[in-house]
């Protein structure tokens, strides 16, 4: 009898493991909500909405931790990246069709347009529960967003996928759609959204405004040559107000410069959350840098004399002392050689052993490293903007924040459109000439050429906009490519200077040719340039094979 | 009825340097020989920008320490009312926790003349882990036998639950003024971290098993099993794995017993299938992942969608066939063979998908693989008077091919392709140098500043373009090992013992890259065996043309740099000495035994010098082999 209650016992406890836990295998995260029932209210559609820009700030990888659009300068000619980052490559012409940079910029910027994909695709359930207006504004800045990433991948790639909608893995087989076509997307978009967008935030610049919207029609138009529609479109942003120039050109991009009005949008950093390592990057190697990436001769070069005419051209350009007298920007973006760079002495000669800390009280001699390391700049500037002492202690977590739009350059797409289109007036003069004054510069005499103009604004554009990611589309677009990205990179010699100016094309792109001693400069890298190839990024093998109704650009 | 009670507590602890260990062996690769590592004076040189792995690996670069704590349990109740029924019931817990300090502290380094540099990290950093995890496994069963003259049944019925539930927290600090007190309360508050989470996962299973046997000379086994997984959606958690055996001992038979020389003669076969779900916890689902942004100086709460779901994913599975031998001959030879097929389908992978979908792969029932392999072994007894001897050979083989990946072909240096085994390697073909300029404006464009001496690449498509790309890379090696083998020898006379293992691998390719192998590579450092590189007196050279930044060409993917990884180790050898009983008596010890040990003194390869064959592929990193020596006293009382 104990013998059968026992056995009926260990049936019943079997039958219980196996059926009633039916419950058992029903397992849901623990930590992450489900994506059916989002956007039920006001907090999940803020939390949506700065999903979107968090991606495009932390991070579109084309260098690790670099900010992207500053690092983007390094596939340009003014600067130039010393290890072997696949950035670099895409610099100097060895990238393969692999390559890592690239690959991320297609990726990341679709996730960006993923996450506004989502977000427009599901956001209407918040309907009724979300004030309208503010609904509208939150849909209105994910439209920016997907198309302000539309807008980069064609730069990088020519025709991409256009794709305004979640899709499932069997939908993604899906053709490029042409160039000109998605910037008329773009622009009939920013037509579209820019009146639900405020026109300014209270304490960032972090968000889309209506302001950001004009400058993204107007920035997409100009790379397509609609030059009345950038002109236009420029001039309606400029007219709305708020956004002024700052009234020092060099403190703008450190943190002083982090809430001035001239931001109209920018990638938000702050320690703890989101921090990039620009200081560790540029530093020399007595301030704990790496040297990494830095300016070349060519962009140096470019800085006009301090009486507006360019070095081959001013009386006052001293060959002996080419850094004097020249246009005050170029100390603001460019650490030279005798200056005092983050508190050191910054030399490069190597006959100078010893150089002055000045961090320490008093002052004191230490070996100069920026001329004996290995590692040092190669070529013998470094770079200033961006950089702050306020980051020494830190120098792997920056968290400066970093402009992507900001109102200097209204001006400069508003007057090079004019130009372009040749209905030169005084509008034009007053937009380069604000610029040139809070440079210190002195402006540009009524009475120019179409020619000359244009090549003043070129000129204004290489040197106010450095290292804020615009050269790359800037020399495409002006097809220079072939010719700066060709050839010898030069870095300037550690204790000589050349002996006289370079010329300069209408693109102040300089020829060194006939310089005596031109044999000084050092050849940091050769690079090449194919013109049939090299004016796109490839598009990676994997996507190639994964949507087959993709094709690669030519030559790659 | 029995109850039996197991309790275990197990504690482990690991250290390791507080930068980690592959970051000293990264900077050792990397850093010229030429720069200091510690001055005279105590004080640390520059390293790689202050990464110096002397003082990383030494007391002031901190430590990692992982403390294992587990307790175990096993219960069960076992219930025997008859000699043919059994009952039993079983549970076993599992309560782990796992504790990780990680300290890393600052270190100055500084130039010559005592002045500093860097400081690496800029502020000591101690981040505390706590993984607390719960396993339980439920089981239970029934299990009846049942004897006729020679004829053996044994039927059984079980089921099983398990279930995982795992939290982890993380808390993090820096700036410790004080480096001796690495508690969180002695760093600084206003760069701190937390962070937590937790994941819990069951499989609930029911099984059946039928063995018989007739006198031991056919034997039969029949298995099947229900499994349910957590891991799947509604309606795809559910898989049915069955399996056979079946054995003949020959020897048995009565047409065997003239058969004297054989002592014994097994065959085996068998067919099963088999489940895997081991694969991230919530796969099927999808949802938005939590994190943070800033606006100017307030930080914000974000959602977003990162990863694709796959709701239709369901068990992965294996089906085996096995055929078997086991054979004894003339007392002291035994031999055993196998070989078998193994298909395993609907593989759980993470499969490239196209990057313009915005998210990340979602794991798919998608690819097939075959292993089809053999196993043999042969080992000997002998004894020549006081002469014992033993020696024992096993070699083993695997062919693994991909049979289908839906047609994707991934690409990187280890690649899975249909056609060809799991993690080969994909690479331009090499060609060889480079010799003249000529060669190079005639040979098909490759990439970078090319000279003499830049290594040569194959154009495999001539037809379609003149540009080595993408498209020129093959499959060129397979990192899968191919014919492993060891040899046990030992020998025993009088008091003197040996014992030697070796180990082999038949066929295999290797593959190092980066800091590793390549001269220079961004910007690091040149070993002695670069010094044979390509110059016009030395066309054959071992290395391409040195080149400092520009390297594109010869770092490339490339059978160049692939070598082979086959190789013979002596593991370990070992000389014993068992000291006299008539000696140890008179001191009160049972037995005594002297011992001389080495662990892998020697090696035949034709590997790269200086890095370990057995890790093969990578940039060198990894904790390499060492040779130990060991000398010991074995001592009983």
């Amino acid at each position: 009898m104990k013998n059968k209650f026992l056995i009926i016992l260990t049936s019943a406890f079997l039958v219980l493991l196996s059926s009633s836990c039916e419950d058992m295998l029903d397992k849901l995260p623990l930590d992450s909500p489900s994506s059916a029932s989002f956007y039920n209210n006001k907090t999940e559609v803020d939390m949506g909405i700065l999903g979107c820009y968090s991606r495009l700030a932390n991070r579109i990888s084309l260098k690790g931790e670099m900010p992207w659009i500053v690092t983007l300068d390094c596939t340009s000619d003014i600067n130039w990246n010393r290890d072997a980052s696949p950035i670099g490559s895409l610099g100097n012409g060895t990238a393969t069709s692999d390559n890592a940079t690239a690959k991320n910029a297609w990726v990341d910027f679709y996730a960006v347009i993923a996450r506004t994909n989502f977000l427009l695709d599901n956001i209407e359930s918040a309907t009724g529960n979300v004030d309208e207006t503010y609904l509208k504004q939150v849909k209105a800045e994910a439209r920016f967003l997907r198309a302000y990433s539309y807008f980069y991948l064609t730069g990088f790639f020519g025709d991409v996928p256009l794709i305004t909608k979640s899709i499932t893995l069997s939908e993604a087989t899906m053709a490029r759609t042409a160039k000109k076509e998605i910037i008329n997307w773009i622009i009939s978009e920013m037509d579209e959204v820019a009146g639900d967008l405020p026109l300014s935030y209270s304490g960032h610049s972090g968000r889309a405004t209506n302001v950001a919207a004009y400058f993204l029609k107007a920035y997409a138009a100009l790379v397509d040559e609609r030059w009345a529609v950038a002109a236009e479109a420029s001039k309606k942003a400029m007219d709305l107000g708020y956004y002024q120039l700052h009234p020092n050109y060099g403190e703008l991009f450190t943190y002083s410069g982090e809430y001035s009005k001239e931001r109209i949008f920018s990638m938000q950093y702050l320690r703890g959350v989101n921090t990039h390592i620009i200081f560790r990057q540029f530093a020399s190697r007595l301030a704990a840098g790496v040297s990494n990436e830095v300016p070349t001769q060519a962009f140096v070069d470019s800085y006009e004399s301090i009486d507006g005419l360019t070095i081959d051209k001013s009386p006052l350009y001293n060959p002996k002392k080419p850094y004097e007298n020249r246009d005050p920007r170029l100390h603001m973006t460019v650490a030279v050689p005798g200056t005092k760079y983050l508190g050191f002495q910054f030399e490069t000669n190597p006959d100078s052993l010893k150089v002055w800390n000045y961090n320490v009280s008093p002052a004191v001699r230490v070996n100069n490293t920026d001329a004996t390391n290995t590692y040092a700049t190669f070529t013998s500037y470094l770079w200033r903007k961006w950089m702050d002492t306020k980051d020494a202690g830190f120098t792997t977590s920056n968290e400066g924040d970093i402009i992507l739009m900001r109102y200097a350059e209204l001006l400069l797409i508003y007057a090079e459109a004019k130009i372009e289109a040749n209905s030169i007036d005084a509008t034009v003069y007053e937009a380069i000439n604000k610029i040139r004054t809070r440079a210190g510069m002195p402006s540009v005499t009524t009475g120019k050429t179409q020619a000359e103009l244009r090549s003043i604004v070129r000129r204004e554009r290489k040197v106010e906009l450095a290292m804020e990611g615009r050269r790359l589309f800037d020399i495409r677009r002006w097809k220079i490519a072939d010719k700066v990205m060709n050839g010898p990179r030069y870095g300037n010699s550690k204790k000589a200077f050349l002996a006289s100016a370079p010329t300069f094309d209408e693109n102040t792109s300089p020829d060194y040719s006939n310089i005596s001693n031109v044999s000084i400069l050092r050849t940091i890298e050769t690079m090449v340039f194919d013109p049939n190839k090299h004016y796109l990024w490839p598009i990676n093998p994997v996507e190639l094979q994964t949507n087959t109704a993709l094709t690669q650009n030519p030559n790659w | 009825m029995s109850f039996q009670a197991d309790v275990q507590l197990v504690k482990g602890i690991t250290t390791e340097p507080g930068s980690g260990l592959s970051s000293v062996f990264l900077q050792m690769n990397r850093i010229p020989a030429i720069q200091p590592g510690i001055y005279s004076d105590g004080l640390v040189g520059e390293g790689w920008n202050g990464e110096n792995p002397i003082a990383f690996s030494g007391p002031m670069g901190g430590s990692q320490i992982e403390e294992n704590l587990k307790l175990l349990g096993r219960f069960v109740l076992k219930y025997e009312p008859t000699d043919w029924l059994s009952a039993e019931v079983l549970a076993q817990p599992r309560y782990e926790e796992l504790y990780n300090d990680n300290f890393n502290r600052a270190i100055q380094s500084y130039q010559k003349d005592g002045s500093l540099l860097f400081t690496r990290p800029e502020r000591s950093t101690l981040a505390n882990r706590s993984i607390r995890s719960q396993y339980n496994n439920y089981y239970g069963y029934l299990s009846a036998s049942k004897n006729l003259n020679d004829h053996h049944g044994k039927i059984l019925l079980g089921s099983s639950l398990e279930t995982y539930k795992v939290r982890s927290f993380r808390a993090y600090r820096d700036g410790f003024t004080f480096p001796d007190y690495r508690v969180l309360d002695a760093g600084l508050q206003d760069n701190d971290a937390a962070e937590g989470n937790a994941s819990e996962w069951a499989l609930q299973s029911l099984f059946g098993r039928i063995n018989y046997d007739f006198d031991s000379k056919y034997l039969l086994e029949v298995n099947a099993r229900y499994d349910g997984s957590s891991r799947f959606a509604k309606g795809h958690k559910y898989g049915f794995f069955p399996s056979l055996s079946a054995g003949w001992r020959v020897s048995s038979e009565n047409f065997m017993e003239d058969v004297k020389f054989i002592n014994n003669l097994m065959l085996r076969a068998s067919w099963g299938r088999l489940g895997n779900q081991n694969i991230g916890t919530y796969p099927f689902a999808s949802t938005l992942s939590l994190g943070s942004y800033s606006l100017g100086t307030q930080i914000v709460s974000i959602a977003a969608l990162n990863e694709m779901n796959n709701e239709l994913i369901s068990w992965e599975t294996s089906e085996m066939t096995n055929i078997g031998m086991d054979m004894i001959l003339l007392d002291n030879i035994t031999l055993g063979f196998d070989w078998y097929n193994k298909i395993t389908s609907d593989i759980l992978l993470k499969l490239d998908i196209p990057g313009s979908i915005g998210l990340s792969a979602p794991y798919q029932n998608a690819g097939k693989v075959q292993n089809k392999g053999w196993d043999a072994s042969i080992s000997y007894k002998g004894k020549a008077t006081q002469f014992k001897y033993g020696v024992t050979f096993n070699i083993s083989d695997v062919k693994n091919e991909v049979l289908d990946l839906r047609g994707v072909s991934q690409t990187g240096l280890l690649v899975s392709r249909e056609g060809y085994p799991i993690n080969s390697i994909y690479a331009l073909e090499s060609d060889g140098y480079f010799q003249s300029a000529d060669e190079i404006s005639g040979h098909a464009s490759q990439v970078g500043v090319l000279a003499p001496g830049d290594i040569k690449y194959i154009n495999q498509n001539p037809d379609v373009d003149n540009i080595i790309n993408a498209n020129d890379y093959k499959i060129v090696g397979s990192t899968i090992p191919r014919f492993t083998y060891g040899l046990n020898l030992n020998a025993e006379y009088k008091s003197f013992n040996f014992n030697a293992f070796l180990q082999g691998v038949g066929k295999a390719d290797g593959y190092l890259y980066g800091r590793a192998i390549q001269p220079f590579f961004s910007g690091a450092s040149a070993y002695e065996q670069h010094k044979d590189y390509w110059t016009a007196d030395n066309p054959n050279a071992a290395f391409p043309r040195l080149t400092w930044g520009d390297a594109g060409n010869n770092y490339q993917q490339s059978n160049f740099w692939m070598k082979d990884a086959s190789y013979l180790r002596l593991k370990n050898i070992q000389v014993g000495y068992n000291i006299p009983s008539s000696l140890l008596n008179k001191v009160k010890i049972e037995s005594a035994r002297l011992y001389i040990n080495g662990q892998n003194l020697l090696t035949l390869d034709k590997f790269w010098d200086g890095f370990d064959v057995e890790t093969p592929v990578g940039t060198g990193t990894n904790y390499p082999m060492v040779k130990t020596y060991s000398v010991g006293l074995d001592i009983r009382f």
